[in-house]
């Protein structure tokens, strides 16, 4: 019995480490792993790091603040560079230059499936780097850290707006040109002009536009992680949704780019 | 076996129709050269028997797939505007796109060393693609296309803008590609290079395939016997006289041009009413004559229909 156990010790481990390298070689992966690289080369990553830099030289910087003012501002910071950055990536990897990658693959979801990988990665590195910043020294007494900061709090707010990040660069990706139609962005644009009547009004079609809202709710969820410091078993749902979001958008997009024509300049 | 089918094709966008009802086999081992003047759809075809579009009717079949795009493996393609990454270098991008294919470690950096040796750009390879010269992007596309040795090679436009010197590369790395038995579709203008290249050949006109075949038989078929008549004889006279005008070319002077198909015929016609004759002479065609003659004869065909149909239309007597 102990010998047998000796001998198959190995092979899961070898089964283990060829999952691995497998799951490493996914064409998504490597679409992925291409696409940030090519962005950094490129160094469109300045502008985002510039970004980070402006967020925190405005928001920290002077006014350091507590744990729901770091996530507050971060969020809303983070979630509008999400769309630049995602915006400038999608560009260059959707020129025609994609004819050439998609020459070499068997289907087009691998694409966008890479694009939606590498636009949500990079979000972690730039979250770092404004944790770091606003964790750093500022003018405010205390002179440096954000007051009020557990290990805890940190965490579960990070967890939340990098959820946010995430489902904001996806959404991103998958409505930009040429995966959606030109209906399916207006669609999207009519959204969220009925999403800020609804938040910004009164009266009653503001009221009936409210429904508009609910699709956000898991998303003002994460958002108050920080906050409140936990997230509970709502915010686990949310969790949740937010990842079932990421993966109903990307298979949105696969369908979408499936059926386009790719006439790209 | 059929490498490429395409069965009543026909692609629109709008109410433009880029390709209209085209019906095509390119055999396995064929060397096959599209020609038609910018707009004609030979991009068009190419971009559909790659997948990036779909047809608005008919079939497409590429190496027995009707979803074409499960036929890549198998398939070279080369963009007629090679676009890289500028900052990477040849190797490094022949490295992501072999990955992409399926081939890693060894396999992949062996690949890429037989590649690159076989389009002679071992020593710009480790540079970035922004330094290359045009010629040198057409062949690091040719490098690619070949990566995963396929069965099928579509190069669309190779030598496109590309100095003497370099078309002169490019061909050389088609006809050594050839010799390797690699089905080819080459999309050009240049109608020397396809004589020289391709086997056979398809004419595209605002869509349609106005002619398809062997090069050689379309050279035959429009070789041109010029018949020399003794005696300064009137070579329209003769032509009124046996009543042979819808066979013959040209009747200009003592000189009578006829087709090299009608050669056997018209000359048993001349004997037999004893006409002296003072020489022949063959008049070989290259594939620019073909292409002019068969685009002119499809001109004058849509000029004589819409001629005819304003005529219908307009009531001209």
């Amino acid at each position: 019995m102990s010998m047998k156990s000796f001998e198959t010790q190995p092979t899961s481990a070898l089964r283990i480490s060829q999952a691995l390298k497998d799951f490493w070689r996914l064409p998504s992966l490597t679409v992925a792993r291409f696409t940030l690289l090519s962005y950094l080369r490129s160094g469109w990553i300045l502008g985002d790091i510039a970004i980070v830099w402006l967020l925190y030289a405005a928001f920290f910087l002077e006014f350091g603040g507590n744990v729901a003012y770091f996530f507050g501002t971060t969020g809303q910071g983070l979630g509008a560079l999400a769309i630049l950055g995602t915006i400038v990536m999608v560009q260059r990897a959707m020129s025609a230059r994609v004819y050439l990658p998609l020459s070499r693959l068997t289907s087009r979801s691998a694409y966008i499936r890479g694009l939606v990988i590498a636009t949500g990665v990079l979000r972690f590195p730039l979250y770092l780097m404004m944790m770091l910043l606003g964790m750093g020294f500022h003018t405010h007494a205390p002179s440096w850290g954000i007051q009020g900061a557990t290990v805890t709090n940190m965490l579960v707010g990070s967890v939340g707006l990098l959820a946010n990040c995430v489902v904001i660069s996806t959404l991103v990706v998958v409505f930009s040109a040429p995966i959606a139609t030109r209906l399916a962005r207006i669609a999207l644009l009519a959204w969220f002009a009925a999403v800020l009547y609804s938040n910004t009004s009164l009266g009653p079609l503001a009221s009936f536009l409210s429904i508009s809202r609910l699709p956000l709710i898991p998303m003002t969820a994460c958002f108050n992680f920080g906050a409140a410091g936990s997230i509970g078993w709502p915010g686990v749902a949310a969790l949740l949704i937010m990842a079932l979001y990421v993966v109903g958008l990307t298979m949105l997009g696969e369908y979408w780019l499936a059926s386009r024509d790719l006439i790209l300049q | 076996m059929p490498v490429i089918e395409c069965k009543e094709l026909t692609k629109s966008y709008g109410k433009h129709i880029a390709l209209n009802n085209l019906t095509l086999t390119i055999e396995e081992g064929a060397s096959f050269g599209l020609l038609g003047e910018n707009g004609a759809g030979k991009s068009t075809l190419v971009r559909l028997l790659m997948g990036f579009i779909f047809p608005t009717s008919g079939q497409i079949r590429v190496l027995g797939e009707e979803r074409v795009s499960r036929a890549h493996a198998r398939v070279g393609y080369a963009h007629e505007r090679p676009i890289f990454e500028t900052r990477f270098s040849g190797r490094s991008y022949l490295t992501y796109l072999g990955k992409l294919a399926g081939l890693w470690d060894t396999a992949n950096s062996t690949r890429i060393h037989e590649v690159l040796e076989q389009v002679n750009l071992q020593e710009a390879a480790d540079r970035p693609t922004g330094t290359y010269s045009k010629g040198m992007l057409q062949r690091l596309a040719i490098a690619q296309a070949l990566m995963t040795n396929p069965q099928l090679l579509i190069l669309d436009e190779p030598t496109s803008g590309l100095d003497p010197r370099s078309q002169w590369e490019i061909r050389q790395i088609v006809a050594s590609l050839r010799k390797q038995g690699k089905t080819v579709l080459l999309c050009s203008h240049y109608l020397a290079e396809v004589e020289a290249l391709c086997d056979t050949v398809g004419i595209l006109r605002r869509g349609e395939l106005i002619l398809s075949g062997a090069v050689a038989d379309l050279l035959l078929s429009q070789d041109v016997v010029e018949i020399v008549l003794a005696h300064d004889q009137s070579a329209s006279a003769i032509v009124a006289r046996l009543d042979i005008g819808e066979q013959v070319i040209e009747a200009l002077g003592n000189i009578l041009r006829i087709p090299r198909r009608q050669q056997s015929t018209l000359l048993a016609r001349l004997v037999d009413a004893g006409i002296d004759i003072a020489s022949l002479n063959l008049l070989s065609r290259t594939l620019e004559d073909v292409y002019v003659q068969t685009t002119l004869t499809a001109d004058n065909d849509v000029s004589s229909t819409l001629s005819s149909g304003a005529g219908g239309q307009g009531g001209k007597p």
